[in-house]
């Protein structure tokens, strides 16, 4: 081995620099999303995001080598949130869950055939729909939603990073959805779309 | 399969977390019951239009430039390997301790080195004192080691202490991992401090012998530090934080050093020891 070039390069730094870059980095997209969803305001989310870079980095060498770092990195951004942020944000809405059943029920009782309620609804609406309708969920929905369906989680890294029980993850996630293709199949209609003329 | 079941396994089933029986269980059902078909199609559907349509919004470049700017000028104050010994003192008690170790650690070898070049003069403990501490008022300001190495990799920095011609320099055994070494020059000496590596949890334990430490190296400092230790059980430095206990077994020297987070391994530590 050749020490001058060890001593000199410290290779360790080097090393623990690219190991970051390569392991880290990819994830600042997702990271900011995350980010925006939590602070509802992007300059919040911009230190935010900052924030969560800076710790991650002074704490790189208490990430375990080949566990996940994407939780890592969620775990370190939604702890800065709690301590720093969580005093600007509003109180999350309440929602009853009756009335999501209630509303789907309606849905599905006016409209009987799943192939017919997918056809309105993609030959209805806008990309931009779908991005309002998730906007518009009570917060705790859309949070495990896009873990789930935007961050590919798994139920039990959900339910580890939200400190909730694994059948929470589930029963927001089915009623997130439920909830989701009651407004998708209202923002169908309200596109001029008449139930009545669909089928023959 | 009921109903009531099928509904509570058609969200885990569009998710991928079943198991294959469970899988095949709920098929069996929703192929059989149009309620319950319906609701697993719109959930699925739902999942589609999410998964496909949902944008992420893009890192501006500015911030993204900001964090990537941030970082690497973050690393420049991290380039001390030192500066962790100092990040660990949260309180004076634990810089206290810290101190201690490095004095100890210190002390130890500035002896060694001493004996190498001129035998051992009944003033210099007071010297080597009052140098071990100008050295670590160096470690603190930052401006220590002049020549360092920090690796993983122990036998680099056997090597690197060899290159600087300590060869025939012992290396202090311990359970502590060495993962750095500091070359000093003072006056017309060389000086070695050496870099155990430290985790949150870990105990720490350094053995000395001190006869051999008495026998070889006439330390004033050390002498005293020894004799008061005879006569008791134990020495704790750092009371609150990070403790430092230092026992005698025998003619041995052991320090354990906890960090104060592990107060199991702490009050378990003295039980033994009273
Ligand atoms: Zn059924």
């Amino acid at each position: 081995m050749n020490f001058d070039e060890e001593v000199f390069k410290r290779p360790n730094i080097e090393n623990l620099d690219e190991e970051f870059r390569k392991e880290a980095l990819p994830y600042m997209n997702a990271l900011y999303n995350f980010a925006l969803q939590l602070t509802h305001d992007s300059d919040d989310a911009a230190d935010l995001l900052q924030e969560t870079y800076l710790k991650a980095y002074r704490f790189w060498d208490k990430f375990e080598k080949g566990t996940n770092c994407k939780a890592w990195l969620f775990r370190i951004m939604k702890n800065s949130f709690i301590n720093f942020y969580r005093k600007n944000t509003r109180s999350p809405e309440k929602l009853d869950y009756d009335e999501i059943e209630e509303i789907y029920e309606t849905i599905k009782s006016d409209e009987q055939n799943p192939n017919n309620l997918e056809r309105q609804i993609y030959d209805n609406i806008f990309d931009d729909d779908v991005m309002t309708a998730i906007k518009t969920l009570p917060e705790e929905f859309r949070t495990v939603l896009l873990l789930c369906d935007v961050e590919g989680m798994t139920y039990e890294e959900i339910a580890d990073f939200l400190d909730i029980p694994i059948g929470t993850v589930r029963s927001r996630l089915h009623r997130a959805r439920k909830l989701l293709a009651s407004k998708l199949y209202n923002y169908a209609k309200s596109r001029g779309y008449n139930v009545d003329e669909i089928e023959p | 399969m009921n109903c009531k079941e099928a509904q509570e396994k058609i969200t885990p089933y569009i998710d991928g977390e079943l198991s294959k029986d469970q899988r095949l269980d709920l098929e069996k059902h929703i192929l059989s019951c149009n309620s319950c078909y319906y609701d697993f199609r719109v959930e699925s559907f739902t999942k589609k239009l999410v998964t496909l349509k949902y944008k992420r919004s893009e890192v501006p470049s500015w911030l993204k430039d900001k964090i990537l700017n941030q970082i690497s000028s973050h690393r420049k104050k991290k380039f001390n390997p030192f500066s962790y010994l100092i990040d660990l003192s949260k309180s004076y008690r634990v810089e206290f301790a810290w101190a201690v170790i490095i004095i100890v650690l210190s002390l130890f070898l500035v002896d060694r080195i001493l004996m190498k070049s001129t035998p051992i003069k009944e003033e210099q403990p007071a010297k080597m004192m009052e140098m071990i501490l100008h050295n670590y008022q160096k470690i603190r300001s930052n401006q220590f080691p002049q020549s360092s190495i920090f690796t993983s990799n122990t036998n680099h920095v056997k090597e690197f202490i060899i290159s600087h011609g300590f060869n025939d320099l012992v290396i202090p055994e311990t359970s502590w991992k060495l993962v750095g070494a500091g070359i000093e020059k003072f006056n017309d000496m060389k000086v070695v401090h050496f870099l155990f590596k430290c985790n949150d949890n870990d105990v720490y334990v350094m053995e000395m012998d001190v006869n051999e430490f008495r026998q070889k190296y006439n330390s004033v400092v050390m002498n005293s530090l020894f004799e008061q230790m005879k006569n008791t059980k134990y020495t704790i430095i750092g009371r609150d934080s990070c403790k430092v206990v230092m026992t005698m077994k025998g003619s041995t020297l052991v320090s354990h050093v906890i960090r104060h987070e592990n107060k199991e391994a702490f009050e378990e530590l003295i039980a033994a020891l009273e």
